[in-house]
């Protein structure tokens, strides 16, 4: 797969612009995330949260989103903006348990870049209220 | 307060590497499982089966072999278990760190994935830490100095070993 400024090597790994190589969506997140929310997304119920639970039911109403781009494992990732929307929505397609609706829109790098900058520091309870507020089981 | 759990962590491992009975016994040990280290009762084994590779080259017992160039700690494969499955009455910890290592062999990179063997004391043989690529600690979850074995609830913290599954193709 070839894409503007970005040259591919003979291993597959793409460089960005930097030069810094750039992988796929799934080995970022086996690199970014799996080491704690598991290599499906289950997390550890009471520990880790379930991406495969809530990203697309938090994704489909703004404070959802907010909540995803400020949570810190997203916003203090080593990724870019565009390599973290990327990934997003390739969670979203690959890692959940609820099937992706018609009115999912993707995350876009303008749209990280925005909210990345102010992690959140107090993540259980809007958690929890995100959770109620949108009528998802709390388990995980 | 993990500084102190590091020191004492580092400080537990260094009387392990050092002590004669432990290795005279650990010695023993080797002895009675067979020099192979098959494990004769049943195992934990890894989340997921590790990828099928075209080559897979060098000693999994030594620390010089590839998938090892980001490890810190005993080999599994010295410990009565493999670089992907953990030795009998231990438990893999699920939370772990992932990294990436050079196949010299297909000229590909792999994620690598370096869970703990937790609920027995440490294991004592072959100890092996290899950091490339390694920075100064600015993310805690890409990091291999932490007993992950702390991580998981069920299998609480005693460190016995490391293994190093691979995930996938890193590109």
């Amino acid at each position: 797969m070839a894409f503007f400024g970005v040259a591919v090597l003979g291993t597959g790994v793409a460089l960005g612009s930097d030069g810094a190589p750039t992988y796929s969506a799934r080995v970022n997140y086996q690199l970014q995330c799996m080491g704690c929310h598991r290599a499906d997304g289950s997390g550890e119920e009471g520990r880790v949260p379930s991406i495969r639970r809530t990203l697309v039911p938090f994704s489909l109403v703004p404070q959802g989103r907010e909540f995803v781009l400020r949570v810190p494992g997203v916003a203090q990732s080593a990724l870019n903006d565009r390599d973290v929307a990327v990934l997003l929505n390739w969670m979203a397609r690959n890692l959940s348990d609820v099937p992706l609706p018609s009115n999912y829109v993707d995350y876009t790098a303008l749209e990280v870049g925005r909210l990345r900058h102010n992690p959140l520091t107090t993540i259980k309870e809007l958690r929890e209220r995100l959770l109620r507020d949108l009528s998802v089981a709390p388990i995980g | 307060m993990k500084w102190l759990d590091q020191i004492t962590e580092g400080s537990a491992r260094a009387i392990a590497r050092r002590s004669s009975r432990r290795s005279l016994l650990g010695a023993l040990g080797g002895l009675l499982i067979g020099a192979s280290g098959l494990p004769l009762l049943p195992v934990a084994r890894g989340a997921a089966k590790p990828a099928a590779l075209s080559a897979d080259p060098g000693d999994p017992a030594a620390c010089e072999y590839w998938r090892h160039c980001a490890i810190d700690g005993f080999l599994c494969s010295c410990c009565g278990g493999s670089q992907s499955i953990c030795p009998p009455g231990t438990d893999m910890s699920p939370v772990t760190w992932i990294g990436t290592c050079h196949n010299p062999a297909d000229g590909k990179d792999y994620a690598i994935s370096y869970n703990d063997c937790c609920g027995k004391s440490s294991c004592g043989r072959c100890f092996c830490n290899r950091n490339e690529g390694d920075t100064p600690l600015y993310r805690a979850a890409q990091s291999n100095d932490y007993n992950w074995c702390a991580g998981d609830s069920k299998t609480n913290i005693p460190y016995h070993c490391s293994t190093a599954r691979i995930v996938g193709v890193a590109n």
